[in-house]
């Protein structure tokens, strides 16, 4: 297996811890309406998580 | 899925902190205080606008309820009588101006450095070095700063300069000796970090970091081996690149914590690729110690790169190494050190100041540390932590929760006039948060 196809299997393992999840919950909770004309589905949610721990922020993303 | 009950009675509106971008013929909804997103289908988007334009939040609530709950749940849909702003503010209030459990101390031992990058802002100082007297000034004010915060929890010591380990024997080691002892006595974490070349790292150096509590190094390259070399070279017929990236991966291997930055232009870019080539020996158990960081050099004008940093920072997620391209500020939750009360930068001549990546002219020093330890500030540091929520422009922006327009510099920079650190472009400001969702970690909720 050549570097660049080792990368690309490792990068489609990372994503499907990630974004690919929400992108499955939307597909389970599909846009659909009910017996009463109401809408249900459609929707996926996440948030983004914190990578900097805490009171680690002590670099300038300045140019310095 | 569960809902809390709500506040039915109450009138809802829209956050004026919600973004929506495209994204995959769908789109992302993104709330930058809650920090949570939704994706949804394009026709939620449609009734999203037409509830928007109705002025009509709850409206949707009979259309979908879940949709609705979701909504209010995590923030997209608030309380009409709530000022947003005023939020920002008092989350701003309480990371930069009332922590009394965390002090940042930056101490620059010389303005001397042993390379001369062409894109440096700093003025070297060939023979400047902190002596014995300030060096003990130092200490007092370290001791002064655990005696005036009697909650003080964590001290974290952060060496710049020049180049840091040019005073290696004459500064930092001893004040690494006293922080690592005093604090250890106090019950007060301790750690340092250091924004160095990498160059004169050795392994006595190493032994002395590990004993006390340094945890991180900011190492810079300016591309793979041939352009890197030209920029920082011993003499003309030795670089420093090999030496550089061999110390990186001792320290990695040895624990320590690296952000390698990046300094990019249009023509080193693209030898990212050997770069990654060339730390591919770390074992992969040691690789998460390294984050690379890709930082334009301030200088290039290109703008046109964004797309590019992002795939390479994704070749080096890939390869099991940490990356970040750039393009995600988070300016409140996780303010510079230079916005905060409670961070001082130490030059080696006593003079005091906040911010790092501007030129330390002493026409620009925001006070002086005095033999008592305590440093007198000057009217520049009161007008840099008064400086926030100045620009009328941000007040009404959907990002300002995570912009906050920028650093306390850039906004000083910019005092009395209005201004956007993107340009006033709403594009870019959607890019960046589209971004900031596919590049940061993501939970799902």
């Amino acid at each position: 297996m050549s570097q660049d196809q080792t990368n690309s299997n490792q990068e489609k393992k990372g994503q499907e811890t990630k974004l690919d999840q929400i992108n499955k919950d939307l597909e389970t909770n599909k846009l659909r309406e009910d017996e009463q004309g109401k809408i249900e589905g459609g929707f996926a949610s996440g948030a983004i998580k914190d990578v900097i721990e805490d009171g680690n922020n002590i670099w300038c993303n300045e140019h310095c | 899925m569960v809902y809390p009950p709500f506040l039915i009675l109450e009138r809802m509106k829209f956050s004026q902190f919600n973004s929506i971008v495209f994204y995959n013929n769908k789109f992302f909804i993104y709330n930058a205080f809650s920090n949570n997103f939704l994706l949804i289908e394009p026709l939620l988007k449609d009734l999203l606008d037409a509830a928007k334009l109705d002025n009509d939040a709850a409206g949707l609530e009979e259309i979908h309820p879940l949709f609705y709950a979701k909504l209010v749940q995590d923030g997209f849909i608030v309380a009409d009588d709530k000022d947003e702003v005023q939020k920002v503010k008092h989350l701003r209030e309480q990371v930069d101006l009332l922590d009394d459990q965390n002090y940042v101390l930056t101490i620059n031992p010389t303005m001397n450095c042993n390379f001369s990058c062409w894109y440096c802002y700093e003025d070297h100082i060939k023979d400047s070095k902190m002596n014995k007297e300030m060096v003990e000034n130092v200490i007092t004010h370290i001791k002064t700063v655990h005696q005036n915060l009697p909650h003080l929890k964590d001290f974290a010591l952060s060496w710049f300069g020049g180049e840091p380990l040019l005073q290696y024997s004459n500064v930092v080691d001893p004040v690494l000796t006293f922080c690592k002892s005093y604090f250890d006595s106090k019950g007060v974490n301790f750690r340092s970090v250091f924004t160095t070349n990498g160059f004169l790292i050795n392994r006595k150096m190493v032994e002395k970091f590990k004993e006390t509590n340094v945890n991180g190094f900011q190492i810079t390259l300016d591309g793979h081996r041939d352009m890197h070399d030209k920029v920082r070279f011993v003499n003309s017929k030795r670089g420093s690149y090999d030496e550089i990236v061999e110390n990186i991966m001792m320290l990695c291997r040895e624990g320590f914590d690296v952000n390698l930055r990046i300094n990019y232009t249009k023509d080193n870019l693209k030898s990212a690729t050997s770069i990654l080539a060339d730390i591919l020996p770390l074992e992969p158990e040691y690789r998460e110690n390294l984050e690379v960081a890709f930082r334009k050099v301030w200088q290039e004008t290109d703008k046109t790169l964004g797309p590019q940093v992002v795939s390479f920072a994704k070749m080096f997620r890939a390869a099991g190494f940490k990356a970040i391209s750039g393009g995600s500020p988070d300016n409140v939750r996780r303010s510079c050190y230079a916005d905060k009360k409670n961070h001082a930068t130490i030059n080696f001549n006593g003079e005091v100041y906040k911010c790092t990546a501007r030129n330390f002219a002493s026409s620009a020093k925001e006070g002086d540390l005095n033999k008592n330890g305590q440093v007198d500030w000057n009217e520049k540091y009161h007008d840099r932590l008064d400086i926030k929520f100045k620009n009328p422009p941000c007040l009404v922006c959907p990002i300002l929760p995570i912009c906050n327009g920028g650093c306390s510099q850039k906004a000083l920079e910019n005092a009395g006039k209005d201004y956007c650190v993107f340009n006033f472009d709403e594009n870019a400001k959607k890019t960046m948060v589209l971004n900031k969702i596919l590049e940061m970690a993501v939970e799902t909720a």
